[in-house]
């Protein structure tokens, strides 16, 4: 029997990363995938013939710094480049955008008001301390091995005694971005409705919450959390890999290679072998066996235990508590084909924070219904679309002149509260989201040449993705760090032996890409270092 | 008048129930105090009044939930009148089709629970314990001073003490701590419970007073806290002559102790000189001084207007700001000429808690509704029937019922006034689904829509949790850094209202644990 | 007419009711401003950018505040043998100056800074600092008393939002108006001659922090003995559109001195002579600093700063009474390395621990040595000190530690700065 020392279930973003990670430090690895190109939700598609774009996702995210550095990954031909934080476009033509540039984001914020300009030396500088908190806490897992008794009430204390060496200001500001929703916390920095709005849009993508749902300022911090140095003083940038998701897919594969690892496409797991708690390898869908000393599942936590296991194999409880992890879709995708290039009236030529992507939003109340309107399964009225053309930054993506255009629909239900989606609803989403594109580029309809709508259920067929929840899990509090994906987890670590989560459903989920890939990895090295000690 | 020539010891501002407590403890331990009281009586929003005559309901709130029996006996309530009706009294979830739900509170209502619910009786009882081990972690928090933000051996003293009790109540229960702070009523109780009912009544409870559904994070969390409120207290009790015998005793209380009520006492503005707190001046521009006054109303108001903005900081009055009430309860009160039927109500517990609250999907409807300023179709409400228990209420064979309509907005498009009635139409029609004699009933009535129980009763926003409890509300934020430990920063000042931790409700701890705290600094 | 309300846009406009008690913010100021978007332009530059780019010999400019100034005009040696012998006169526009006027205006400011200001009088100017609740700096800068309700308050950075949400509960109103008010800086032994030259009468008797107003060719023009420059010297505070010829007027007036232009580099030299931190640079505003040590307290900033503990209530008042009573963890000190020519300092250092960091370093020709604003731990004050420096040859730095010590007096502070009557020559 083929027997490797780590097999990793799908070949998405953090499978590839675990994969490379485990690799480089010398296990021999095999990735497994029932598709037929690498890259899970972010890989590639052609919508029309020679119209390229990541089928699932947005497209717009890179890694980590800390992960690129560690996979070497710019030697096997990855370059990031740095965009602006990106533009909203608001019913009635008002835009705002922001800028890296703490001069030209301070002008941009005077347009509206310059109080809030001066505002907003405040709030970049509370974001920036809140993630200097909170990114050590995502870049490894949400709490060490499990311990004893007594040395768990020691790290309890000792975590006391560190909070109360905070800051009172520091301390009470954290306790208000934990808790409270991200209008009020918004309200006491900025007076503009279209200040407010353009950052709780920002800060909103992929949340089961609305913009007015307790908890939801901590979002707000989630563009800063990449933001290294504040050289440049404005707004936070992103870091896009040049040739996008394909681009990451590509280079991580090469590096697996590189190792020596192997990748299997076509290969579907259909079964864990698994004795006494401890997982042996897995059965592939044309009855093959692999053998392994450590599985990696890059599926969500219900299709990694739910489908991958007889159930009678888990240990107790294990079913009820995946089935009570939240899973539900919350955007729709939308891929879009020009044969010309798109066309924005409203916003100044040459715009460059156009780059980061652009975003129609309405202002917080408005985007507070839509939420409630998805919680009520209703129909998008008024979405929040997140609009991402990245034949801009690279047109080899597209036919000469021709460009490629990824739209994401927030708050678009699983199922309606009347059923399924019907054709007509379908098509009613198409149009509504066309005519929002229409109003932002004029005469858009004409160049279109290609056109799809997947909805939430469309993902779950086609990828497998539970819900069709990009999150892999929503990312409400009581479902991140050390209650991810259930409570008393936090890592990739599962109740089952050599079985390890590194999918978003771990910690530190979508918020670090590739952070649970490279949480699992660390997780297994670590444990066959202190098994080689003892 | 000569007010002068008195020479108080501390002044308490506001004569809420919180404020009388606070001014009865300091009362009792020999300061000469007076309390001014803008309204035409004290005890805010725990009084009793006639909704036409003869017939007599609590105001405002209309059960005591988590009034502590220590404040109780300390103050000796019972010696100044304070009697009870009803202790513990029972909680019914009404149903649309008569197959009401009694919460058990013994072993043998359980056993008829487990009847009616076989498939969620386990799973209730596992809730209930595990929300009570949490209540039991937080409770001894709520009756104590919250510790000083800015100094950090007194946080991590209480932080460790914190780390230590949890530990002491068994391993999981930091664990179910942290779990629970973010989660929402709505996604546990749908976890655990099948019957919609019973999932409404539960929610309901974690809900009531703040804005949000039940599907809002944070609100899991409140259930262990009204959970820890009620530790506190002795369960629902319900004392004879309404809520207004326990403010009548308190006045009592502060009575024979020596201290003085003034009522329709209008203050102001507290008087500052030389950066310190000396007294208070009245409406009419006479000046009463002491070296302590203690302020039972809304920090915000007693802050930014009693005092004024030049003796703030503005970080303070920043903070001072975000804290600002919003009620979304509105409360009616009815005569009835005899007692409404509910169908398939057992005789007995008519005089419980009724709680219409059909589904979560109903409150979470509402709730929205509410937050987009619309009235509810159908109202989720809470209802008593204190005559029942107590016949002095009402003329014999009357009743009068007591109606607590959750999840209305704070404020409405063209005023209240139009849609008053609208309100009072759809509360009636949804009554009638389960008593269908209520509206032949009815002789009287009076609705308080949360402005009016600010004007008439001096609540703040007209919220009777003074703030949504959240953990941003609690403790050492409330309401203010700088000013959770009852101490303001302006010398011979203390916040002594449900505006301080641990809060609203009729609970006067906020009064009692600030008086005590006034009393150990010595200011008084 | 006073230059603050001589623009035609805000005189045009509706009085706001300041009986309204909330505050009051100059509505001309939230107009949407020109369709050009704000990436678009990266020079901005001030009334007088015109004519004084005219005198640039060197083409060496930089940014302050978000304008493009000058940075030397002619060559920084010569522009400061002016400053020191005779008088320069450089373009202070970029400052921001806020006008806050109104019934509270005084209560307003007493809350807002930390100092006492009852014994401002009209006409008179003091330095100020203000902080935010934990008893941090926000800014420093000098507030002119226009009127018994009128103040200006000019900073090295913006604090409108501050500024605007302190006045809550103040019938005050707060306008920045430093698009509208130009400032030109004539600073030296022979300012004062210059502008009596150049027409203002009595100029000698203008006292230190005292402020007059001038009729300088026609223009009303608001005269300050004021200035960060150690010595002698006068601001003058004029009308944008009267800007260009009053900076005319004085340099052809003040030739005969020996007048001449400089740019922002002097004035950063002078300052940095002087011992007088400047935000942004020494120090961080609270507001700004996202890592807490970039923020500072008064005490660590000044050694006896304007602080009047004993008035009631003030931002910050709370935090800053509680750190009077400790001695302040670092401090801002001025020190001089001995080395005979220019280099590039950063570190201060104990030994070989560092314990502090050069925040402003440059060359003094006064002293003929390398000087630095540097905050350090106060611990390490009474021990030796060394700073790290690198000096450039050809291709090649060179790292240096040079021996430092604590300058007890600035490098340059001249008595006849506080002079009064103010001396016309030299």
């Amino acid at each position: 029997m083929e027997r490797h020392d780590a097999i990793v279930i799908g070949a998405g973003l953090n499978g590839l990363v675990a994969a490379a990670c485990l690799a480089r430090a010398g296990l021999s690895v095999l990735v497994l995938d029932r598709a037929s190109a690498p890259g899970g939700i972010a890989c590639e598609h052609e919508v029309a013939p020679g119209y390229r774009l990541p089928r699932f996702t947005l497209g717009s995210g890179g890694l980590p710094p800390r992960i690129v550095a560690d996979l070497d990954l710019p030697r096997h031909g990855l370059r990031f480049i740095r965009a602006e934080g990106g533009v909203t476009c608001f019913p009635g033509g008002e835009y705002h955008a922001s800028y890296r540039d703490g001069v030209v984001q301070r002008r941009e914020i005077a347009r509206f008001s310059r109080v809030d300009a001066d505002a907003f030396t405040r709030y970049r500088r509370d974001m920036l301390r809140a993630a200097r908190v909170l990114a050590p806490l995502l870049a490894g897992p949400a709490r060490p091995r499990r311990k004893g008794l007594f040395a768990g009430l020691r790290a309890r204390l000792a975590k006391a005694d560190r909070i109360s060496a905070m800051a009172p200001a520091d301390l009470h500001g954290l306790l208000r971005l934990a808790t409270l929703p991200a209008s009020e916390f918004l309200d006491s920095y900025f007076e503009s409705p279209h200040v407010k709005a353009h950052l709780a849009a920002a800060a909103m993508m992929g949340a089961t919450l609305g913009p007015c749902s307790p908890t939801s300022a901590a979002r707000l911090v989630l563009p800063w959390l990449e933001t290294a140095g504040d050289a440049m003083g404005g707004a936070p940038e992103t870091l896009m890999p040049v040739g996008g998701p394909a681009a990451l897919v590509s280079a991580l594969r090469s590096v697996i290679l590189a190792a020596g690892g192997q990748l299997r496409m076509e290969a579907e797991v259909t079964d864990i072998r698994i004795k006494d708690r401890k997982v042996q390898g897995v059965v592939l869908a044309n009855g093959e066996e692999i053998g392994a000393d450590a599985v990696f599942s890059g599926l969500d936590v219900k299709r990694s235990f739910l489908s991958l296991f007889q159930w009678k194999d888990l240990p107790e409880g294990l079913v009820e508590r995946v089935g009570r992890v939240c899973m539900r879709g919350v955007a729709a995708k939308l891929n879009i084909a020009l044969d010309a290039a798109p066309d924005f009236p409203g916003l100044p030529e040459g715009c460059p924070s156009l780059g980061g992507g652009l975003r129609l939003a309405a202002e917080i109340p408005a985007m507070q219904r839509a939420y409630d309107d998805w919680r009520a399964r209703i129909p998008p009225r008024n979405p929040l679309i997140d609009v991402f053309i990245p034949s801009f930054l690279d047109p080899s993506l597209a036919p000469q002149g021709g460009h490629v255009l990824s739209a994401l629909v927030q708050y678009v239900p699983d199922v309606l509260h009347e059923g399924p989606w019907s054709a007509e609803r379908r098509k009613a989403l198409g149009d509504l989201v066309m005519t929002r594109l229409a109003e932002v580029s004029p005469g858009m309809e004409k160049h279109v040449v290609a056109f799809e709508v997947l909805l939430p259920d469309d993902i779950e067929n086609e990828i497998g993705l539970t819900g069709g929840d990009f999150s892999y899990g929503a990312t409400t509090l009581d479902q991140l760090f050390f209650n991810r994906p259930f409570p008393g987890t936090g890592g990739a670590e599962t109740p089952l032996r050599n079985f390890y989560l590194c999918s978003p459903s771990a910690h530190p989920g979508p918020l670090v890409m590739g952070g649970a890939g490279a949480n699992a990895a660390a997780a297994l090295l670590a444990a066959k270092r202190k098994e080689a000690r003892t | 008048m000569s007010w002068d020539s008195e020479g108080f010891d501390a002044i308490v501002v506001g004569g809420g129930h919180n404020g009388l407590v606070a001014a009865a403890r300091l009362a009792g331990e020999g300061k000469r105090v007076l309390v001014a009281e803008a309204g035409p009586r004290a005890g805010g929003a725990a009084v009793t009044s006639e909704i036409t005559p003869g017939y007599s309901v609590s105001a405002v709130a209309h059960l005591l939930e988590g009034f502590p029996r220590r404040i109780e006996r300390k103050l000796k309530l019972a010696r100044h009148g304070l009697r009870y009706a009803v202790r513990n009294v029972a909680t019914v979830a009404l149903d649309r089709d008569g197959k009401h739900l009694l919460l058990p509170r013994t072993r043998k209502e359980f056993a008829v629970f487990r009847e009616a619910l076989p498939k969620d009786a386990e799973a209730y009882r596992e809730y209930v314990a595990h929300r009570r081990a949490l209540a039991g972690l937080v409770a001894p928090l709520l009756g104590e001073r919250p510790p000083e933000l800015a100094d950090p051996d007194a946080l991590r003293r209480f932080l460790r003490r914190s780390v230590w009790r949890a530990m002491l109540k068994g391993r999981g229960t930091m664990q179910n701590l942290l779990r629970t702070l973010p989660e929402s009523i709505g996604d546990r109780l749908d976890a655990e419970f099948e019957s919609p009912l019973l999932k409404g009544a539960l929610a309901f409870d974690a809900t009531l007073g703040g804005g949000e559904g039940p599907y809002a994070p944070g609100t899991s969390f409140r259930a262990v806290l009204r959970e820890a409120m009620r530790l506190q207290g002795q369960g629902a009790c319900l004392p004879a002559g309404g809520m207004g015998a326990l403010a009548d005793a308190l006045v009592a209380a502060i009575a024979a102790s020596g201290g003085k009520i003034h009522l329709d006492t209008e203050v102001s503005r507290i008087l500052v000189e030389e950066g310190r707190v000396n007294g208070i001046v009245l409406s009419g521009g006479v000046e009463i001084r002491a070296p302590l006054v203690l302020s039972a109303i809304s920090p915000g108001v007693t802050m930014l207007e009693l005092v004024g903005a030049h003796h703030v900081e503005t970080d303070d009055i920043r903070e001072l700001r975000n804290f600002s009430p919003r009620g979304t309860a509105a409360k009616i009160n009815l005569a009835l000429d005899r007692l409404p039927q509910f169908t398939g109500l057992a005789p007995e517990l008519h005089g419980a808690r009724l709680l219409i609250a059909p589904s979560l999907a109903e409150l979470d409807e509402t709730s929205h509704a509410a937050q987009n300023g619309d009235l509810p179709l159908e109202p989720v409400m809470e209802l008593l029937l204190p005559s029942f228990a107590d016949p002095s209420l009402a003329p014999e064979g009357q009743h009068v019922i007591s109606i607590i309509v959750h999840n209305i907005p704070h404020e409405i498009e063209g005023g209240w006034e139009t849609h008053r009635e609208a309100l009072v139409q759809r509360v009636i029609r949804t009554l009638g689904g389960y008593a269908p004699e209520i509206a032949d009933a009815m002789i009287a009535g009076e609705i308080l829509m949360p402005h009016d129980i600010e004007r008439k009763y001096g609540l703040a926003g007209g919220d009777w949790h003074q703030g949504d409890i959240r953990l941003d509300g609690l403790l050492v934020s409330r309401p203010a850094p700088g000013y959770s430990r009852y101490e303001t920063p302006l010398p011979g000042l203390w916040l002594c209202g449900a505006g301080s931790h641990p809060g609203g409700g009729v609970t006067g701890l906020p009064g009692w644990v600030a008086a005590g705290a006034a009393l150990e600094r010595g200011d008084a | 007419m006073t230059p603050d309300t001589a623009h035609p846009d805000e005189t045009a406009q509706e009085q706001v009711d300041l009986d309204n008690e909330q505050a009051a913010v100059d509505p001309a100021l939230f107009e949407k401003q020109p369709v050009e978007p704000p990436f678009a332009r990266t020079v901005h530059t001030t009334p007088l950018h015109l004519l004084i780019s005219a005198e640039s010999r060197t083409n060496r400019w930089t940014e302050w505040n978000g304008y493009t100034v000058p940075d030397v005009l002619t060559d920084l040696g010569d522009e400061y043998r002016a400053l020191r012998g005779a008088a320069v006169l450089a373009d202070h526009s970029p400052l921001v100056k806020t006008r806050i006027s109104g019934r509270d205006a005084t209560d307003y400011l007493q809350r807002l800074v930390t100092r006492d200001l009852s014994s401002l009088a009209v006409h008179a100017a003091i330095p100020v600092i203000f902080c935010e609740g934990a008893g941090l700096v926000l800014g420093d800068g000098i507030l002119f008393r226009l009127g018994d309700e009128e103040y200006r308050l000019v900073t090295e950075e913006t604090h409108l939002a501050w500024m605007t949400e302190s006045a809550l509960g103040f019938r005050v109103r707060i306008e920045d108006v430093s698009a509208t008010l130009a400032m030109l800086s004539l600073q030296g032994p022979l300012s004062a001659a210059c502008l009596r030259d150049a027409g203002v009468k009595d100029i000698e008797s203008l006292a230190p922090f005292a402020a007059c107003w001038a009729d300088i060719g026609g223009m009303p023009v608001y005269v300050s003995r004021t200035g960060a420059s150690g010595d002698l010297g006068y601001e003058l505070w004029a009308d944008v559109e009267d800007a260009p010829h009053l900076w005319r007027r004085l340099m052809s007036k003040g030739m005969s001195h020996g007048l001449r232009p400089a740019g922002f580099a002097l004035r950063e030299l002078a300052r940095l002579e002087a011992a007088l931190p400047r935000a942004g640079r020494d120090y961080l505003s609270a507001f700004a600093a996202v890592m807490s040590g970039d923020a500072a307290t008064p005490f660590e900033l000044w050694s006896a700063p304007a602080i009047s503990l004993n008035k009631p209530v003030f931002n910050g008042g709370r935090a800053l009474r509680r750190l009077a009573d400790k001695p302040p963890r670092r401090r801002l000190v001025a020190l001089v390395a001995e080395a005979l020519e220019p280099v590039a300092l950063s570190t201060v250092l104990s030994g070989t621990r560092p314990v502090g960091t050069a925040t402003t370093a440059g060359f003094s020709p006064a002293l003929g040595a390398n000087i630095a604003l540097a905050l350090v731990e106060t611990s390490a004050l009474d021990g030796s000190l060394s700073l790290t420096g690198r000096r450039r040859e050809g291709l090649s730095t060179q790292e240096l530690v040079l021996p430092a010590r604590i300058m007890e007096e600035p490098a340059w502070k001249m008595a006849r700065g506080s002079a009064f009557p103010a001396a016309l020559g030299l």
